[in-house]
């Protein structure tokens, strides 16, 4: 079995991954592997997006200093890397929601239309 | 798959810490994602390939997050050192302000001696470094001089001034592509009022294609323009265009008229551009045209006049000697030939084929000599000024080793701190070297103007460079005053420090500062004694017995139009001479052909009881023909016998005083008034000439210079001389304020004749000025910087014994408690300050006895040795260092014992 190409069961619009990992933080500093439990459990697997990927995310936004990260002890006692969300985060993930929302809105319009065009 | 093998090897290898944390986050990712999976129940085969298949491609999200993490870490680190500079800058600001003293003091002290460097700087750069300005390839252009036997002062001596046709046979010199003559004269340009004196260099046509240099406006005249009948075309500087057209860009065609004849503005030379010398050139006229109209056709023709001088280039692949063995042959051959030539052609003369730096050349100017040691004092004010500086930070890191000691402890790194001091001294060497940009432009300004007047200092881009040397300077001693402290401050160790600080500093600390005292003291006493021995020269020179006295004379020229004959200039001279004595404030005038310092001339002479006249050091016997007021203008005492009066006339029996040296060396021992001189006499003439008789005997007075040898004068009065020559100005002697006489005197004589156009009138000492102007420029200097110097050093002395004061506040306290009486305290403290400042004051003395034989040469009648110099100099520091010491030793002999004891 080959391995599955990025998000291959729903494509993603540039930038949902991000919103996707800003959105795991807002509750709370968590490391990598937190937040990709919280992604994969709240999507219940469907999503299978490649874990690498929302890595990469996470360093790119810790770069862009919308994200800050510190070392810290992890529920089982291990040095882990916690990433937390910066004002610039919130920011962008506000910003972010609103655009994936009127995405969805407008999808879901034209998915649930009955009449054909005129 | 485990991980932490490689990021163990990874550490080994030092890499960044950003590849440990991310090796250290996936490790982390997976063992998670294998606990998890296999506390579901998977097999932990199957959670590891399970774990894997999440994370997809690992090798390309491995590149893709190393690539990111790289690029954060770098803008990270750039952000700190960002940081860490401005954080100390803003640090070290705060300390700036909070100790305003401190600041000015180092500020100050690194402005006077980044500012006396730069402006050495500057005027060393125009005398010595710079090329001339706009001139092409000028390490191939020689300066032709020859070196030959001098009848005027009986010696060899090199000189620059040729005769037109010894450049012509240059020219034939195949050593060189091209040589150029040019000649430097004083003109009049415009009438009246309007009449302004300009200096013009006459030139070949080949002169500016000679030298590469482009024209800023309109053309250069080339060889074509540069023949007797062709019309009179002129080519003005730069700053003649800006200061009398106001930089008309309409110029080219316009009139120049000057005392001679109408010339046509043909072009500007660009801005800067003087030719190959250090001299304000206004214009420019081809040599041919001009040359006529100035002096006479003669001096192109004849080898009478020196008067030119010559600039080649030379050819591809000619080395100078060889140019030089060319031109050599050439001139004596020229001379050899020419049956005018006299006395007898010198068959030793040999051509000296010169770098065209003056500075640079056999005939460097003693003003360039002085300069380059002016450039060795501003360079000893700068160490003084590093030392001093160096000695200020040292004590306050001293003085705040506490606190630095506790900032280490609460751990500040170490380069942290040392980055903070360095900093500092950085910031204020930096505000110091601002300040010194200023006080660069203020003396640069003065100097040049009143020591070095004629130097043309308009080149362009001179003033960048000064500011540019002025912050480089400023970093380097920044960092070398600076660094020191720092060091020293980032090295001691915390412990002992927070412990002893307070009490006493290092032993290693108080030696290391008196030693900067000391270097101080030593430099500036070498400085004081150069000072002292320069205006002791300029004393000398001052109080010279030069025979006649300029003071209060002032030399009066006026210039004719053309084609005004000599017996009517000879006339106007007798009118202007009735006329001037009339003038109040002016008690005797005398129209002169010779003038002392500016022209002098030696004829043939004959005593008919003697073989021959013989030959001085000084030369052959030199003739002046003067009016009869000349011995009461110059204020010459007549010795023995009468000076010249109204009835010694035409008509009247031929009449002639001689010098001191002349009655001595012809009629030793003999009585010489009575005796008879044939003047004009051909040597082996019939007796037809008529005698005239010694009627006087004057003091010996100077002829050119102010050193010169012992030479033979003879006077004539100018009226029983049959000349076909007139006078050349008139000497006045005035009793009031010779300042406004000057211009009074131009307006009555261009009053006289509407034929004059111009009249030069100047302090007959003024002629003197370039000869005294070294020992001046000596002077002045050497006494500013060692004054500085001697403040620099006189304050860090007092720093020193003030802060050691503070530091033994305990130890004298104990010693004052156990029954050490005031008296004794205070001579501790002064015996401190006068130990050091003895020791530097016998360095000082060493070194400058060491540097004597250097500066001889530039004294005048003074022993480098000069022990009255010395012996001030001595008493000068030594006073200082007592003024220094006797502030901190009262404040030790006052401190309260009790106080110092319980202070900690």
């Amino acid at each position: 079995m080959g391995k599955p190409m990025a998000a291959s069961n729903l494509s993603l619009l540039q930038g949902t991954l991000d919103v996707l990992v800003l959105k795991a933080l807002i509750f709370g500093p968590q490391h990598g592997y937190g937040v990709v439990r919280w992604i994969r459990d709240t999507t219940d697997g469907a999503l299978e997006i490649e874990e690498g990927a929302l890595y990469t995310a996470l360093h790119r936004m810790e770069k862009r200093k919308w994200l800050r990260s510190e070392w810290g002890q992890s529920e089982n006692n291990r040095r882990a890397k916690y990433y937390a969300l910066t004002e610039e985060g919130r920011g962008q993930l506000a910003t972010g929601t609103r655009r994936l929302t009127a995405y969805a809105e407008a999808l879901f319009k034209v998915l649930g239309a009955t009449e054909a065009t005129p | 798959m485990r991980m932490k093998p490689f990021a163990g090897i990874r550490r080994a290898l030092r890499l960044g810490a950003w590849r440990r944390e991310l090796d250290d986050e996936l490790v982390y990712h997976f063992d998670r994602t294998v606990e998890d999976l296999v506390a579901r129940g998977m097999s932990r085969k199957g959670a590891i390939n399970e774990a894997h298949r999440r994370f997809g491609n690992e090798d390309a999200y491995r590149r893709e997050l190393e690539r990111i993490d790289q690029a954060a870490d770098l803008r990270r680190r750039l952000a700190d050192r960002f940081e860490l500079v401005a954080g100390s800058a803003k640090y070290a600001l705060r300390r700036m302000r909070r100790a305003p003293g401190f600041t000015s003091a180092v500020v100050l002290t690194f402005a006077l001696g980044i500012g006396a460097n730069a402006t050495m700087f500057g005027i060393l750069d125009r005398l010595l470094l710079s090329p001339p300005t706009h001139v092409e390839d000028p390490s191939s252009l020689r300066r032709l001089m020859v070196n030959r036997f001098n009848i005027f002062t009986g010696t060899r001596t090199t000189i620059e001034a040729l005769t037109f046709p010894d450049y012509e046979e240059f020219t034939r010199a195949s050593s060189f592509s091209s040589v150029a003559a040019v000649s430097s004269q004083e003109i009049v340009v415009g009438r009246g009022p309007e009449a302004s004196q300009q200096n013009a260099d006459l030139v070949t046509g080949n002169f500016f294609s000679l030298l590469g240099v482009r024209p800023e406006v309109g053309r250069f005249f080339g060889p074509d323009e540069d023949s007797a009948d062709a019309p009179g075309v002129a080519v003005i500087s730069y700053g003649l265009w800006q200061r009398r057209y106001g930089g008309d860009p309409e110029i080219v065609g316009m009139g120049l008229e000057f005392g001679y004849g109408e010339y046509t503005i043909v072009g500007v030379a660009p801005s800067g551009f003087v030719g190959t010398q250090l001299r304000r050139v206004d214009l420019w006229l081809p040599i041919q045209v001009a040359t006529p109209q100035l002096m006479g056709r003669s001096c192109l023709e004849g080898r009478g006049c020196y008067w030119v001088r010559a600039t080649g280039r030379l050819a591809d692949g000619i080395s100078p000697t060889a140019a030089e063995t060319e031109a050599t042959v050439l001139y004596r051959q020229g001379r050899a030939e020419d049956p005018t030539v006299s006395p007898s052609p010198d068959p030793e003369a040999e051509v000296i084929a010169a770098p065209v730096i003056e500075a640079r050349g056999p005939l460097a100017s003693s003003e360039s000599k002085v300069a380059i040691w002016l450039a060795a004092i501003s360079l000893i004010v700068l160490l003084i000024a590093c030392a001093n500086i160096a000695n200020l930070l040292l004590a306050r890191a001293t003085r705040q080793q506490r606190e630095l000691g506790l900032r280490l402890a609460l751990g500040s790194s170490r380069g942290r701190l040392l980055a903070q001091v360095a900093t500092e001294s950085l910031l204020l060497a930096l505000l110091g070297g601002a300040t010194a940009i200023l006080v660069t432009r203020v003396a640069g300004g003065v100097i040049r103007q009143t020591l070095l007047p004629d130097v043309p200092w308009d080149a362009p881009g001179a003033d960048l460079r000064i500011i540019v040397i002025a912050l480089l300077l400023a970093i380097i001693a920044g960092l070398a005053a600076g660094l020191f402290p720092a060091l020293r401050s980032s090295g001691f160790e915390l412990v002992t420090t927070l412990k002893a600080a307070s009490r006493n500093s290092s032993s290693a600390d108080s030696h290391v500062r008196s030693f900067l005292t000391v270097i101080q003291a030593a430099l500036c006493v070498v400085l004081l004694i150069g000072a002292g021995l320069f205006v002791r020269s300029l004393n000398r020179v001052d109080s010279l017995d030069l025979g006649l006295d300029p003071e209060d004379v002032l030399f009066a020229r006026p210039v004719f139009e053309p084609g005004v004959p000599t017996t009517e200039r000879a006339a106007f001279y007798r009118e202007a001479t009735d006329r001037l004595q009339s003038i109040p404030g002016v008690s005797a005038v005398s129209a002169d052909m010779s003038v002392p310092f500016y022209i002098t001339m030696a004829r043939p002479l004959r005593a008919p009881d003697l073989d021959s006249i013989p030959t001085q050091p000084g030369g052959s016997p030199i003739s002046h023909l003067v009016g009869a007021s000349y011995f009461d203008v110059l204020d010459l005492d007549i010795l023995r016998g009468r000076g010249f009066n109204a009835e010694d006339g035409e008509s009247a029996p031929p009449v002639v005083v001689i010098n001191q040296t002349m009655a001595r060396v012809l009629w030793l021992g003999e009585e010489a008034l009575g005796k008879c001189l044939i003047l004009d006499g051909d040597p082996d003439g019939a007796e037809a000439q008529p005698c005239a008789e010694v009627v006087g005997i004057v003091e010996n007075a100077r002829r050119f210079s102010l050193v010169e040898d012992e030479s033979m004068h003879y006077y004539v009065p100018l009226e029983q001389q049959t000349t076909n020559d007139s006078p050349r100005g008139l000497l006045v002697r005035v009793t009031s304020d010779v300042g406004p006489m000057i211009p009074s005197l131009r307006r009555e004589i261009v009053a006289l004749d509407p034929r004059v156009r111009f009249a030069e009138v100047q302090p007959l000492g003024s002629l003197l000025d370039p000869e005294i102007r070294s020992w001046k420029l000596g002077a002045a200097m050497f006494s500013v910087f060692g004054l500085l110097a001697l403040l620099v050093a006189g304050i860090g002395l007092y720093s020193v014994l003030a802060f050691s004061v503070a530091q033994r506040t305990f130890e004298l306290g104990i010693r004052s408690a156990l029954g050490a009486s005031r008296e004794r305290i205070v001579a501790l403290i002064l015996g401190q300050g006068m130990r050091l400042g003895l020791i530097g004051l016998g360095l000082g003395v060493v070194i400058a006895l060491l540097a004597a034989p250097r500066i001889e040469p530039l004294l005048f009648q003074v022993s480098p040795h000069d022990p009255a110099t010395i012996l001030a100099v001595v008493g000068i520091l030594s006073l200082v260092a007592v003024l220094a010491s006797i502030l901190p030793a009262w404040r030790a002999a006052r401190a309260d014992p009790a106080v110092a004891l319980r202070a900690d």
